[in-house]
């Protein structure tokens, strides 16, 4: 599910870059809060072990492929979803850097992605509130799958709204949710299933480890407006919604401004007449960087001419054989000088 | 060669190229994270149908590789699977855009083919450069490049300590991975009935090994996180005017149609 830098306009590239900003910026007061420096190598020691785990191939029964651990809520059952997610950021910098899994400027959008959701609605929202009134081997199952099935769905569902807001693809958007959201059902089911049966184990043999959110210990008076049931239940719901409703209303509207717009309106955009928004739109018309959202027309033809691209190849040749000569000019110096 | 002993080659590769002595090594990270970005930004800013403006963004790729004379062969491997990617969501490209935008020698040209080679050179230039950022500076010094951003420390500590204990936790997951297959010959993958035992296993001899680190840590006067360094020998006048330089040729390459301009000659 990484995005590549050639998926993302650098508009949505910002906007995710301040959300999971902000995300890790609460994560780290939270942490800081807790002030517990042994906490740092575990973090650094389970990211490590992520990454390691990952690579190791879980053979689906009765198929040919294999799956792996999902990654952010593994850590999060672990280590909590504040830590959990620094440690998250940790891995994806990492596979960015050294594997290219996943562009630098797409950074943010896949921390969104995959550690915010498994992280946050993961830990918080799934394995706290299931855990509230203890622990069991039951429980850990139904929350790894549901967590790790949610979780995926909604990064999914991110990748998608990512990149048509780009205006990279002509896949039209419904297109794209039926086969991204599909395939990461099934993805996330399996995940699930492995995260699941390790976390079981752990549970086994060293439950102190899991994380419970403080909450396993709380008297049965105690306990908040959510039941188990409940959880499941509303959890359920949101799934299903995300899955099946919202793509069928994202067919009939594909942007809800616009759609209001052109209620009030009439048209899709609004129009601005008078010398300031002229004087504003030949600034903007002169010194745009970033003409996909419509500071210049991303439509014209211009840049496909023929001899453009002849032109083009030759002055990469040019520059890639001038950079030969130059390094072959510098080593035969060197050898001299030796 | 299992793909964790791939993965660990890699690394190891990874690790030695920013030792070499280039023009781009001596370089501050912190001018080349810069240029990196920018690079990319400006990339991927390009209009979907302007292709030769994205070809242009080829001259500086080829200029940073020259400087940093560094192989190819890992960075088109990296590619593999992005191809993949970009195949599947440019292909729909050459469906639902039919516009005829121009003709290369009498051969109509659709808008889909126009943005499909876009998308794809797109891809290519973004990790090619940034393949050349990271054998030319190394993960430490990236770290200390967001350090002197004003990166938060504890996410520094975390990314340097995986990068620490990355190659030793590949190799335990190798020889767990390599004992289960000597032990059911033929199997591909690890069988259900060992998924949780296996990865488990794994995970508490990582928290055990964490604990022991945490401790080796402390005894070396571990305080909550590391102080990074800038490399010894970094040429700093040399730094600035690759920063300002690049910065230019980007932002020319951006503004100006240079290739159609040639073309036309």
């Amino acid at each position: 599910m990484h995005m590549a830098d050639a998926l993302v306009a650098p508009a949505v590239a910002g906007t995710m870059y301040v959300c999971s900003a902000a995300a890790a910026g609460y994560s780290m007061k939270k942490v800081k809060e807790i002030n517990e420096i042994k906490k740092i190598p575990v973090m650094g020691v389970m990211g490590a072990f992520v990454f390691a785990a990952q690579m190791i191939n879980f053979t689906i029964p009765g198929t040919g492929s294999s799956g792996h651990l999902c990654g952010g809520m593994l850590i999060s059952a672990v280590l909590g979803p504040y830590a959990g997610f620094i440690t998250m950021i940790g891995v994806l910098l990492i596979q960015c850097l050294l594997f290219a899994d996943g562009g630098l400027l797409a950074f943010g959008c896949n921390v969104w992605n995959m550690a915010f959701y498994g992280c946050f609605i993961g830990a918080l929202l799934i394995w706290k509130r299931i855990m509230r009134d203890g622990m069991n081997k039951k429980k850990i199952v139904v929350a790894s799958v549901l967590g790790c099935v949610l979780t995926l769905q909604l990064g999914a569902f991110s990748v998608v709204l990512e990149t048509t807001a780009s205006k990279i693809t002509e896949l039209p958007f419904t297109a794209f949710l039926a086969v991204m959201q599909p395939i990461h059902l099934a993805i996330g089911l399996m995940e699930g299933v492995i995260t699941a049966l390790v976390l079981s184990f752990v549970y086994e043999a060293r439950p102190e480890l899991l994380w419970t959110g403080n909450c396993n210990r709380t008297e049965k008076g105690k306990i908040g407006r959510l039941t188990y049931r409940k959880t499941i239940g509303m959890i359920g719901i949101l799934a299903f919604i995300i899955a099946g409703v919202f793509s069928l209303y994202a067919s009939a509207f594909p942007d809800g401004l616009e759609w209001s717009i052109a209620k009030m309106t009439g048209g899709t955009e609004l129009k601005s007449h008078g010398g300031i928004y002229n004087l504003a739109d030949k600034i903007q018309e002169a010194f745009a960087l970033f003409p996909d959202y419509n500071f210049r027309s991303s439509d014209s033809a211009a840049g496909t001419s023929f001899s453009g691209i002849i032109g083009g190849v030759a002055v990469i040749v040019l520059c890639a054989v001038a950079g030969k000569a130059v390094r072959a000019f510098r080593n035969r110096k060197v050898k001299k000088d030796e | 060669m299992s793909n964790i002993q791939k993965t660990v080659k890699e690394l190891h590769v990874l690790d030695d190229l920013p030792g070499k002595n280039t023009f781009l090594t001596s370089l501050h990270p912190v001018a080349k994270l810069l240029v990196t970005i920018l690079y990319i930004a400006v990339l991927v800013s390009f209009p979907k149908y302007d292709l030769t403006g994205t070809m242009s963004m080829a001259v500086v790729l080829v200029i940073l590789l020259n400087m940093g004379e560094m192989p190819l062969r890992n960075a088109f491997r990296k590619l593999r699977v992005l191809m993949v990617l970009l195949l599947f969501l440019g292909a729909a490209n050459l469906f639902y855009d039919q516009t005829i935008l121009t003709q290369w020698v009498g051969i109509p040209v659709t808008g889909g083919v126009v943005s499909f080679l876009t998308l794809y050179l797109k891809g290519v230039f973004a990790i090619t450069v940034s393949y050349v950022f990271i054998t030319s500076t190394g993960v430490e010094q990236i770290c200390y490049a967001l350090q002197v951003f004003k990166a938060p420390g504890l996410l520094i500590t975390v990314v340097m300590l995986i990068y620490r204990y990355l190659i030793l936790f590949l190799k335990e997951a190798e020889n767990v991975s390599l004992a289960y297959s000597l032990r059911a010959p033929g199997q591909k993958g690890i069988h259900i009935k060992a998924w949780g035992s296996l990865a488990g296993a794994l995970l508490l001899r990582s928290m055990d090994r964490a604990e022991e680190v945490y401790e080796s840590m402390v005894l070396r006067g571990f305080s909550g996180h590391f102080h990074l360094k800038g490399r010894e020998r970094i040429d700093y006048s040399k730094s600035i005017l690759f920063g300002i330089g690049m910065a230019a040729a980007i932002v020319l390459m951006r503004l100006i149609p240079v290739f159609e301009w040639i073309g036309s000659l």
